[in-house]
Parts: C-alpha cells; structure tokens; sequence
C-alpha cells in the first residue's frame, strides 16, 4: 500500500509501509527541495532536495535502514535518492549518539556482564581497537536496495558480531599455519590449505607449531564438531563516536560480470553506494577458562584485525584495525 | 508437597538461541516455543541442565579429585555450609570409603549436595529436591521507530504471570483484568507519536493509563538487579512498556525474532563457502522470561545420606536446600546454543519474598 502525498516542493516521493505507518513518517521525514533563481530565464529552479527529520526524536536507526525506506517516485531522481536516503541515515544517527551520549549505557552494561563473569572463573581480556580506515560488516545481507550492513536487532546501532570475530581469527590461524607448513614441506599452498583447514574441523593432529602455538591450541580454541571451543568471542560494541560514511561501488563492465558480454569500454558504470564505519573505536572481549589459550587467541585476533581485515572488501583493506 | 517456591527472573544479555532443531521453512534452525501459544519458552530439562552446568562450574577435578574453586560465591556458600569442601563418605560393604563418580573422581560433600539438589548421576535411584518449569516469556524488545525500543506483552502473558505468583505466594502484583489494557502504555512514554506508537513498520492507536504505568513500575522495581549499569533499563522499563492484544503479541514475537544468516568461509578463496549458509532464529537481547522453581525435603530415606541437608524436620530440610539454591545461583549462567560467539548469557534474578 502506498500513498503519494505533495510536499511543499510538489514533489512526490512514496515508502512501501503500511498506510497508517506511512501518514507518521510523512509527517518525520521530509524531503526538502532547495530551489533558486534563474536568472536568465526568470524562473524557479530545482537544485537540490533533501530528507531530514522533523521532530526532534531518538529514532531506531535499523528500522530507518532496513523497512523505511523513501523512494522517489520521479525517474531522474532515482539515483541520487539512494545517496540522501543514507546521508538521513548518517543524520539520524549522529543526532541519536548526541542525545544517548555515545550508547555509554550499553558500553557499562558489557562490563559488568562481563566482570561477572569473572567472578564465576572466567578470565576475561579486553582491548581497543580502531579501524584504521573503512569497516563494512554485512554488506550482502538481504536488503531491499542491495547492499546491507549489520545492525543490533534492538538497538540498531552498528557492531561487529562475535560469528564474524571467530570466524576471521580461524580464517587467519588457518592461513597462518598454511603458510608456516608450505615453508617448512615445499607443498602447494593450496593443498596444504585445504588439509589444515580440514584438520582443524575435523579435530586431527598435525605437529605444527607457529609463534608458540600448536595446533591442539588451534582445536581447543576453536572447538570441532566433537567437541565446543574454549574461548568465548563476545560482540563488540562500539565505543566512540561511530563515523558512518558513504561509500562506493562502480562496477566498469557490469555485463561482463553477468557473463553476458566480454569487458569493453561500451559499457555503463554502475556505481552502488553503501554504507561504511570509518575511524570508531570498538572494545573486543574474549573469555576463557584457560588463560594460555585466551592468550593465543587475542595474539591470532589481534593479527587477524590488524593485518587481515574484518568483514568484506578485506582485500581492499577494509577492515582492518590498529590497536590503542 | 513443594514447601519453597521461587520466582526467577531470567534477562537475556545477549542473544538466545534455545533451539528445537531444525525446519523445513525459512529459518533453519528456530527456537523453542509453546505448542499453544506459539509464545517463545525454554524447555525445563534444558533449563535445569544449564543451571547444574553452572554449579558444577564452582568444583574442578584435581589429580582425580573434587575440588572447590575459589571464587566469592563459593566463599558464601561455605559460610552456610561449612561441610561443602569435606569427602564424601559412603558405607560400602561394612566399609567407610570416599564415593567417587563414573571417571573415578573423588567426590566431596558438594558433589552430594548437587546429586541431592539436581538428582543423581549414578545409578542410584532417587528424584531431586528442585522442580524447574519451563521459562516463560513475560517481555519482549521491538523496535520503536521513537524511543529505539518498547518492552511488549499482552493479558494472556500477564493473567499467567499472575497466578504464577500466586503459587508462590507473592501478593503484590494487585492487578485485574488485563484485557481492558490492551493498547495502552505509560504516561510520559518516550515511544509515542501524538496517540500512537509505531513497532516495527506496524502503527498503533494508543491510551496512557495509569494501571498500566503501575505494572511498569512494579516490573522496573524488581525485574533488573539494583546495579548501576541496569539504571538505563530501569528507567525505560517504566515509560515504554505497551500491553498489546494477545494475537498482536504473538505475532511480534513470531516475526520480530532477531534472525541471523551464518555463513562458513572457504579458506582456500576466502568467499564464502557455496551451501554454507543457514539462518538461526534468536530471542533478542533484554527479553524478559521467567520461571518457576520449587523445592521439596531431599528425596533419601536414609538420615546419613542427606549431607549438608540434613536437619530436624522436613521444613527445615527444604529451608537448607532452597538456601543452597539461592546462595549459589550464578548471576549470569548461559543457556542455549553458540556460546562461543557470545550467545546465551542470561543475567538471573530471583524475586524476593514480600511480606
């Protein structure tokens, strides 16, 4: 169900929610045209529109990002909507950070859960981190113009999910050791990539030790099917002011990648925007029974973050972050 | 037949997955919940394992032998129970021997008081002194497009969590016929927008009301444990609670869940493994669920093998159990699947007493 109602710049522009939903967010978002004079043909002239928020609100940022979204309902403005939609975005998260002063509150309650945890024989460690440059986590979540990033189901704020810090840890341990073994036996990495990364699902022993850790430290951390890990890779939260920035895609030969035509020059850029974390602190948590694996861990984590990369476009050198 | 009763508050601090296998739908793997209602619940057996997952984190086996960690609870529970860290000694065949379990470890007085407690984990035949029912949802977190979140519930909710006082004696959640509370909230709610509130993408008509904003407050007092770090919550809790109609709550927390997609990396390529890919359905992060636990004298017939339980008379036995119980509860046990990406931790709070 969607309705059109005229703004004050006569201009139409839709969102695909229910219809009670979308009378409130006409009245909360609005888009504003700048309009001037021109002067040679006497006339009122678009130059530029806008969204902005009307009241002064906390809004959940999720919601905003993943069901409210405005679409312009006039074809050559399709483009650009996408672009001030995610500026909105940016907008409203920055007024909510002023307003909650930084998620302080969610930053005190992860400490505390976890001092607790302390108390009950777990030994807990934690550190900083920034991203030296751009963070994108989820981008190819499911999202109605493509391209996604994780939010907190209820928060709605950006943070790195514990699944993504393990996963890129086992990633890195797993090249690591590959590297170390091709070194030592002379093999193809591939293959010998393939057998560490089996053996470590699997829980087979190879008599591998890289910088002080064996491969049993690899199985205990990670944990195989047989058996749960030892080391607890929490969320991490951020805990600065979140930078959100927009980012770009431009795809050159869009038909080659569809396998419909060879690249050629012929062909149209399509550049895709998405959202992007750049420059903001977050705190990593890391829990064990076990102190040398804990240590282990944090040694192949902080590796892994600083020169591997989190999330995607790792290969871009996004991701990757510088310890405080 | 039960002669203590507790009432525990069970908050997720981070995401809960109490799974129920997998479906043929679009989650794979979705979470547990009443046959009837549809309402989201954790299953009592499962429930009752993590607890005794999480006393049994208080002892470590040393060179084949039982012992108490130090920690501060232990501490406590030790000034109860002095007897805790002595062997435990069984009569075997006209002979005193310390008990040891399957592995061959030896057990102390602890080791028994938790057999006691949970129920045995040899063959001996005999029933625990503590009953736990499945947990079930009292609040649950959607998003508001003002005020971030709203805590949800509904009569249904309400009128069970109400008799389910009652059985443990509490009085003072004075309240009656939910029904006539459907749609309404707090005065001074942060979520409204003029008379309505937007969940999700649905919008709703609302009515402050003044009993509702006492449930609130009757929750937001006792619910979270007086820590500084809940204050946040606290607060919220008593402006944006909104009691909706059952069937609207029911569908909220059957599509409001937090439903994650998991994929594996291949680490030949780096991308992301074809057929690896799944969806895990979660309780969200600051879901309120409850359950009840009650005690019974310890199910022995021998005086002597009642350990740090025994006492003069069957009330005072399950006063000594219910204390043990209360004492060595963690403030934080985990529960459900994916612990090691952080899932699970659940922060406990039992319900106190009111006279």
């Amino acid at each position: 169900m969607n309705i059109n109602i005229k703004i004050e710049d006569k201009k139409t522009y839709e969102f695909y929610n229910p219809k009670d939903t979308v009378e409130i967010l006409y009245r909360e978002i609005l888009k504003k045209g700048i309009w001037k004079l021109n002067i040679k043909n006497n006339k009122e002239e678009k130059k530029d529109w806008w969204y902005e928020s009307k009241n002064d609100f906390e809004k959940n940022i999720n919601l905003l990002f993943s069901k409210f979204i405005p679409k312009s309902s006039l074809r050559n403005e399709e483009k650009e909507n996408k672009d001030k939609y995610l500026q909105f975005i940016i907008s409203e998260l920055a007024k909510l950070e002023e307003k909650l002063i930084n998620f302080n509150f969610i930053k005190e309650r992860n400490q505390e859960l976890t001092k607790i945890l302390e108390r009950y024989g777990y030994t807990k460690l934690s550190f900083e981190a920034i991203c030296s440059w751009r963070l994108i986590i989820g981008l190819g979540g499911t999202h109605p113009q493509e391209t996604s990033m994780t939010l907190h189901h209820v928060y709605g704020i950006p943070y790195i999910p514990g699944s993504a810090i393990k996963g890129v840890t086992r990633h890195w341990a797993i090249l690591k050791f590959a590297d170390h073994s091709v070194k030592e036996e002379n093999e193809d990495f591939s293959e010998v990539l393939e057998k560490i990364s089996k053996g470590l699902e699997k829980g087979e022993n190879f008599d591998l030790t890289v910088d002080g850790i064996t491969f049993i430290d690899l199985i205990q951390i990670f944990g195989t099917q047989k058996e749960i890990g030892k080391v607890i890779f929490m969320d991490a939260y951020p805990i600065s002011k979140i930078n959100l920035k927009i980012d770009i895609m431009n795809s050159h030969y869009p038909q080659y990648y569809l396998g419909k035509e060879p690249p050629a020059d012929w062909q149209n850029p399509v550049p895709i925007k998405f959202l992007t974390i750049e420059k903001t602190k977050f705190q990593f948590y890391l829990l064990s029974h076990n102190r040398n694996l804990l240590s282990c861990a944090e040694k192949l984590l902080k590796e892994a973050l600083r020169e591997h990369g989190l999330g995607a476009k790792t290969s871009l050198g996004y991701g990757t972050f510088d310890m405080i | 037949m039960f002669r203590e009763k507790r009432l525990l508050f069970l908050i997720t601090e981070t995401p809960l997955h109490a799974g129920s296998g997998s479906e043929v739908g679009i989650v794979d793997l979705p979470i547990q919940r009443e046959r009837y209602t549809d309402f989201p619940k954790i299953e009592s057996s499962g429930l009752k394992g993590c607890i005794r997952e999480a006393f049994e984190g208080y002892r470590i086996f040393e060179n084949n032998e039982s012992k108490l960690i130090n920690n501060p609870k232990v501490n406590e529970l030790l000034e109860d129970f002095p007897q805790l860290q002595e062997s435990w000694v069984i009569q075997q065949d006209k002979e005193r021997q310390q008990k040891t379990d399957k592995n061959g470890n030896k057990l102390i007085k602890f080791d028994e008081a938790l057999y006691l407690l949970f129920g045995p984990e040899d063959e001996e035949a005999y029933a625990g002194a503590i009953t736990i029912t499945d947990a079930r949802i009292l609040l649950f977190p959607v998003k508001s497009l003002k005020g971030i979140f709203a805590w949800i519930t509904c009569p249904m909710v309400l009128e069970r969590f109400k008799k389910d006082l009652e059985i443990i004696g509490v009085e003072s959640f004075r309240f009656n016929n939910f029904n006539n509370f459907v749609n309404t909230l707090p005065k001074e709610s942060n979520i409204k927008i003029s008379s309505k509130i937007v969940l999700e993408e649905f919008t709703f008509d609302v009515k402050e009301d003044e009993t509702t904003r006492n449930i609130a407050e009757w929750f937001s007092e006792r619910i979270f444990p007086n820590e500084n770090s809940y204050k946040f919550w606290r607060e919220k809790i008593k402006k944006d609670l909104v009691i909706l109609s059952d069937d609207d709550f029911r569908q909220f927390t059957k599509t409001s869940t937090e439903v994650i997609t998991r994929t594996k990396i291949d680490d030949k390529t780096g991308t992301v493994l074809s057929g690896a890919l799944w969806t895990e359905e979660y309780l969200p992060q600051d879901t309120i669920l409850y359950t009840l636990i009650m005690f019974t004298p310890t199910r022995v017939e021998k005086e002597d093998q009642k350990g740090v339980f025994r006492a003069n008379s069957p009330q005072n036995e399950v006063e000594l159990v219910c204390k043990f119980f209360e004492k060595g509860l963690p403030e934080v046990i985990q529960i459900g699947g994916n612990q090691t990406i952080g899932k699970g931790f659940v922060r406990t709070n039992i319900l106190r007493k009111e006279v």
